[in-house]
């Protein structure tokens, strides 16, 4: 299942709440939460803690501070901020676009890339936090 | 995260608590499992895409040292990052092109092989794009880099120097000099200090009060919010309040808040011989340091939310210097390349 066809099959109700790029999809909020609690067992999250990533598989399995992480177009990967009180700012170092602004601890986010391409995410505070994104 | 990780495993075990006098006002905290967050790496870590070779580390090192990589001829990286003065230079902030005082300070060098981004603001993504930034730039070393090319390919003792340093591609080319100026760049490491000593089990390595400024370090005081780790820094940039106008990282990320007037967490190795400090060189004692964190900071917008009145006492303060001053080593000095003619 991807964005795409969650948005154009409205399985469930949520809004854009944010585009940092043209071809990339950011959904925050409840909306968010409510897109990872149905759809967490499907598709890969990156958790935030310790200011470094974690990705989670879809099966559970976690790889600490991962270098790469390869999806298909428009294919959902989910950000939780699960710091204590860190905020992080994840953006595409590529293109200096933002991702997420501003994650507060205990958000969810749900983001997309609908083309083809090199997505280098990093926190703008805490650079140590990065992963390389491809999309093919 | 340190801390709370701390606080929280209160330990009642006599074992772990090293002694009664590095017990807070308020709280007991477990020294040996700090210190573990401060053990030095035993390697050096180069990229996959940059080696490490001997020919290339002395390539490089000679690079470093030659004058000629100016357009005056008169600056070599080595001027304003200088071994003698802890890879600095002394001054509050960095000399450039025809002695025009710069904006910002020089930062040390040392332990850069661990670092992740480069630069006061961040804008260089390795130490390679790193080392060719200064020399090009107009008011530092004001070197075209087709001149520099030139420069180098005319002085025939370089190509012997290159090719042994890359022998697949022995080019005298802008990425050959940036390989070979960042692979001397991660050897320069900063020796083994009192702290370490302490670190590997010495508890007459550093004193009392450095050990009190220690747990000050990592509690009270918050320094180790961001200054964490054996090299003393997370990287992580912040607007820790100097009073200027300098945007720092925020040229580069206009429009988030906390990026306005923030810089990059510099690393503490040796700090004691790195005054002035900050990132405009605008205080030259720790104690200054100190008093800017405790209550010193200007109040905006931007300031990061790990910067907040710490209520030190004047011991305390002087706890933290003692600390900070345990982390200097006594490094053999640098010899100097007899440059290529």
């Amino acid at each position: 299942m991807t964005l795409r066809q969650i948005l154009v099959g409205g399985l469930v109700a949520f809004s854009l709440s944010g585009v940092a790029l043209a071809e990339t999809r950011v959904v925050e909020g409840d909306e968010a939460k409510a897109l990872y609690d149905k759809l967490k067992l499907e598709f890969n999250t990156l958790r935030q803690s310790n200011k470094a990533f974690t990705l989670v598989a879809p099966d559970g399995t976690e790889t600490p501070k991962p270098k790469k992480l390869t999806v298909a177009p428009d294919e959902l990967i989910f950000i939780t901020n699960e710091e204590e009180k860190f905020v992080h700012n994840v953006y595409d170092r590529s293109d200096r676009s933002w991702v997420l602004k501003k994650q507060e601890p205990g958000g969810t986010a749900a983001i997309s890339f609908s083309e083809p391409g090199e997505h280098k995410l990093r926190c703008a505070i805490h650079p140590k936090m990065k992963i390389t994104v491809k999309v093919e | 995260m340190i801390v709370r990780k701390f606080l929280k495993s209160l330990c009642f075990a006599g074992g772990l608590l090293s002694a009664v006098g590095l017990l807070t006002s308020a709280h007991a905290v477990d020294i040996q499992a700090l210190k573990e967050d401060y053990v030095r790496p035993t390697d050096i870590p180069f990229p996959d895409d940059n080696p490490y070779t001997e020919a290339k580390a002395e390539l490089g090192k000679t690079l470093y040292f030659d004058p000629r990589m100016s357009a005056s001829g008169t600056q070599s990286c080595g001027t304003c990052h200088n071994p003698s003065f802890d890879w600095e230079d002394g001054m509050a902030t960095g000399t450039g092109h025809g002695h025009e005082k710069l904006g910002r300070a020089s930062p040390t060098i040392l332990n850069l092989a661990w670092d992740e981004v480069f630069m006061w603001d961040g804008r260089a993504e390795s130490l390679e794009e790193q080392a060719l930034g200064p020399i090009q730039a107009d008011v530092e070393m004001n070197m075209p880099m087709g001149l520099l090319l030139d420069t180098l390919k005319g002085i025939e003792g370089y190509q012997p120097l290159f090719a042994a340093a890359f022998p697949e591609n022995p080019e005298i080319s802008d990425e050959n000099i940036g390989k070979a100026i960042a692979t001397f760049e991660r050897t320069v490491v900063s020796g083994e200090a009192p702290f370490d000593a302490w670190i590997k089990g010495d508890e007459t390595a550093i004193s009392d009060s450095a050990k009190r400024g220690f747990v000050l370090y990592n509690g009270k005081a918050n320094c180790a919010a961001c200054h964490a780790g054996w090299n003393f820094s997370d990287n992580s940039f912040h607007d820790i309040g100097i009073d200027d106008a300098d945007i720092g990282a925020g040229k580069f990320l206009p429009d988030v808040v906390p990026m306005q007037q923030a810089f990059k967490t510099v690393g503490l190795r040796n700090i004691d011989r790195r005054a002035p400090y900050m990132h405009n060189g605008v205080y030259t004692t720790l104690e200054e340091v100190i008093d800017h964190y405790d209550s010193g900071f200007v109040k905006r917008v931007s300031l990061s939310d790990e910067i907040k009145p710490l209520g030190l006492t004047s011991a305390e303060k002087k706890d933290l210097v003692a600390f900070l001053h345990s982390l200097t080593s006594e490094d053999a000095p640098v010899t100097l390349p007899i440059l290529p003619r």
